[in-house]
């Protein structure tokens, strides 16, 4: 009867037991991690880049922190340990990968760990007005004009899991131009890091803006930047024989005419041109009102001629019209003064 | 003597003590100011002071210093101003060269001197820096070059020029033939050389040569954007690319021998960037600085060592660029306005004296606004610098400093006035 017993109620019972217990054990959480669901570990700002300075911060609702101890480690090295220090601000190393680590020791000794991977994402957005001109030897940068069109390039620094930088080319991208993503949305997707847009004639700043993430999500980074539209601008130079355009000096408002003649030539800044050809804009040139007929093969340039004796001063506009944009045009007007020994009086010849 | 006569003697001595007090106001203040316009050192650099004993050889302009001298000057009696102009006519380029010659008394010996291009004719001339006679190496008429770079034993350049009609640039590879011995009898002289030239058949954005002067880097336009690639700069040799990108619009510079610079066209106020590559096989560009409105720069010969410069609300400002941190300079100008010494330790500028409120570089590239420089010297390991010359204070022309170079002895900086095209010298040490 006992043996009976032992063999069929207490046997059963007691293997029952131990696995349940066992079973019990192995799925239930240790108490090193039993409140771990109860902690985080944050980054602001989430998508830091090289250089920049981030915040950590240690946030939970199963412990107290102000009364547990937190000890930071960066890369395995403890660096700092303090009770109740929940936040740790440090600089992001561009080009590195940092694992960031705090241990929270609570009062009743419960240990939680939280790491986080500091790895600085950047991105750098360039613009260029593609069709606005400028001189083949200006240094500046060509501004855009209303209806120009502009290329956005992106050029992410994302660094993957190993520490070396994502190719621009394996990278999501998401655009949007003045927080609309539905207008562009078949310039966004895998490796398309550039971005094509027609400068808006209705609106004078416009905010080109991209989300970049990796192809697993692991990965981000995003900016934004703002393009505003320039007038066109008709600056003039003297083309002085043998030595060339002399762009060192512009001509703002008054031109002396020392010699019997001189070479001047406009620049069309910013105007949106197809090709280089700056022909393809039309100029009209007006002396003291009178407009004065061009050359169609170069009606950039214009001589003045100073008659032997002659004194005076003229007024000289030009005005440069786009064939295509109502919105690109500009005009400089300038005094030319005739300076000779003898004689006074107006005129000029002037020609092309 | 009589009470008279005493008040007389008495009136007569105050007086007389009065006028000579006068006087000696009068002759103080007088040298105050001869001094204060002389250029010298100012309070700040008579605050940080030089310790350095290469700094105390550091000379200071004063107004019998300073001279439109051309090299035609006999230097038999006189002193040759520290700050000149070496040539009287505008030029396309200039660079320092060892010159070889003759002396008088029949021996080889060798000067420091500049060698440039006429700008109006394309002649090749030599000025030596002791004030003798220019010598003119070639007499071959290439007129109008706006941009040229030279080789490093100034043999061989690569020329850029624009045609005006129509609005190509022009890229030729020239080589400098030197003159024989004048020995036909005819009315020819072969004594001078020429300059033989070789068309670039690539139209280019824009060029730089490398530190030793052997390599080229030029940028190409591309339906895509551009590519940069080197060259042997005497158009021999194979064009190996070694950088492409979706951007058109870069700055270009080679400082270092292994790095090419590149950094994105400025305007006031917009977010610049820079990069840097290797100039053997390019690589993914190094980011260096970037968001920087403004943004131009002038790295050193030394790696992450560099000027940047930024430019907003009418104003620029200059830092320096040290191993990633960014500090500002004693001074503000553009960093192109600046030369490097070889080791990187020292760096001169002009530093426009009151600039017009604009909007910076632009303006100043479409020659809307104009500067007249001073010189300053920055000592980069002490953090010193010091006023060299403040040429807006003496009877020359305003300096508008570019292209400047200093000469590989340390002895002199070589620069091109912006506003007519002249070569100046600035001697920076006491001989």
């Amino acid at each position: 009867m006992y043996a009976s017993f032992i063999l069929t109620r207490f046997i059963p019972v007691a293997l029952l037991s131990f696995f349940g217990t066992y079973l019990s054990l192995c799925f239930l959480p240790s108490p090193v991690h039993a409140l771990d669901p109860f902690v985080s570990l944050s980054i602001t700002p989430p998508y830091p880049s090289g250089g920049e300075t981030v915040s950590l911060q240690v946030t939970s609702y199963g412990i107290d922190l102000s009364s547990a101890t937190i000890t930071w480690y960066i890369n395995g090295v403890q660096t700092e340990k303090a009770v109740g220090l929940t936040q740790k601000t440090l600089v992001a190393r561009a080009g590195k990968t940092d694992t960031i680590s705090a241990v929270i020791t609570g009062r009743d000794g419960t240990t939680v760990e939280k790491s986080i991977l500091l790895s600085p994402s950047d991105v750098d957005i360039v613009w260029e007005a593609i069709d606005s001109y400028t001189h083949p030897f200006y240094k500046g940068k060509a501004l855009p004009s209303s209806g120009g069109s502009i290329r956005v390039v992106a050029i992410p620094h994302i660094i993957n899991a190993s520490g070396s930088f994502i190719p621009e080319s394996e990278l999501v991208y998401t655009w949007s131009i003045d927080g609309f993503k539905r207008d562009v949305m078949s310039q966004s997707g895998y490796g398309k890091h550039t971005l094509s847009l027609v400068k808006n004639i209705l609106t004078e700043k416009e905010t080109v803006s991209v989300d970049i993430n990796s192809r697993d999500g692991s990965r981000s980074a995003g900016g934004s930047v703002s393009i505003i539209s320039t007038e066109p601008e008709v600056l003039i130079y003297e083309h002085r024989p043998l030595l060339g355009i002399w762009y060192a000096h512009a001509v703002v408002d008054q031109l002396r005419l020392f010699s019997s003649e001189m070479s001047l030539i406009v620049e069309p800044f910013f105007f949106s041109l197809p090709t280089k050809n700056t022909n393809f804009l039309q100029y009209t040139w007006t002396m003291n009102g009178k407009r004065i007929p061009t050359d169609a093969m170069s009606p950039r340039s214009a001589i003045f001629g100073v008659p032997q004796g002659v004194s005076g001063n003229t007024s000289v506009s030009v005005n440069i019209t786009h064939p295509l944009s109502l919105f690109q045009s500009a005009v400089r007007r300038i005094t030319v003064i005739f300076e000779n020994e003898t004689g006074s009086g107006m005129p000029s010849s002037f020609s092309f | 003597m009589d009470k008279r006569t005493l008040l007389i003697f008495i009136t007569s001595g105050i007086l007389i003590i009065f006028i000579i007090g006068l006087l000696v106001v009068f002759l103080n203040r007088t040298d105050t100011t001869q001094e204060m316009s002389a250029g010298t050192p100012s309070f700040f650099s008579r605050l940080f002071g030089t310790d350095n004993p290469i700094d105390d050889m550091i000379s200071f302009v004063t107004g019998n210093n300073v001279g439109t001298n051309t090299t035609t000057e006999n230097t038999g009696e006189t002193t040759l101003p520290l700050l000149r102009q070496i040539h009287p006519l505008p030029v396309s380029g200039a660079t320092f060269i060892t010159i070889s010659r003759i002396s008088a008394e029949g021996k080889t010996e060798s000067v420091l001197g500049v060698r440039v291009m006429e700008r109006s004719s394309g002649n090749i001339l030599d000025i030596p820096l002791d004030g003798s006679n220019t010598l003119r190496i070639t007499n071959t008429t290439f007129p109008g070059v706006e941009q040229l770079y030279w080789d490093g034993d100034v043999s061989h350049m690569f020329a850029r020029h624009l045609d005006v009609e129509s609005g190509i640039v022009t890229n030729t590879f020239l080589k400098v033939i030197p003159g024989k011995e004048d020995v036909t009898g005819t009315e020819e002289d072969e004594s001078q050389g020429s300059l033989s030239a070789t068309l670039f058949p690539q139209q280019i954005l824009s060029a730089t040569s490398s530190p030793d002067g052997k390599k080229l880097f030029t940028l190409t336009s591309t339906s895509s954007g551009s590519e940069g690639s080197t060259l042997p700069i005497d158009g021999t040799g194979v064009v190996k690319k070694i950088f492409s990108s979706p951007l058109r619009e870069w700055l270009i510079e080679w400082t270092r021998n292994d790095t090419i610079y590149l950094s994105t066209k400025p305007s006031s106020g917009i977010p610049g960037y820079a990069y840097m590559i290797s100039s053997t096989n390019g690589g993914r560009p190094e980011k260096i600085v970037g968001n920087i409105p403004g943004l131009t720069i002038h790295m050193s010969p030394v790696a992450h060592l560099g000027l940047i410069g930024s430019a907003e609300k009418k104003s620029f400002f200059l830092s320096l660029f040290s191993k990633g941190i960014l500090t500002d300079m004693g001074f503000d100008t553009l960093p192109e306005k600046c030369a490097w010494t070889e080791n990187g330790a020292r760096v001169y500028c002009g530093v426009p004296i009151f600039p017009e409120p604009a909007p910076y570089p632009d303006a100043w590239y479409k020659g809307l606004v104009s500067f007249t420089d001073a010189i300053w010297y920055a000592n980069i390991e002490t953090g010193e610098y010091t006023l060299l010359a403040d040429t807006g204070a003496y009877d020359t022309p305003p300096l508008d400093i570019i292209h400047i170079s200093v000469s590989p002895n340390g002895q002199f900086l070589l620069f091109t006035n912006k506003n007519d095209g002249t070569p100046w010298i600035f001697e920076i040490t006491k001989q």
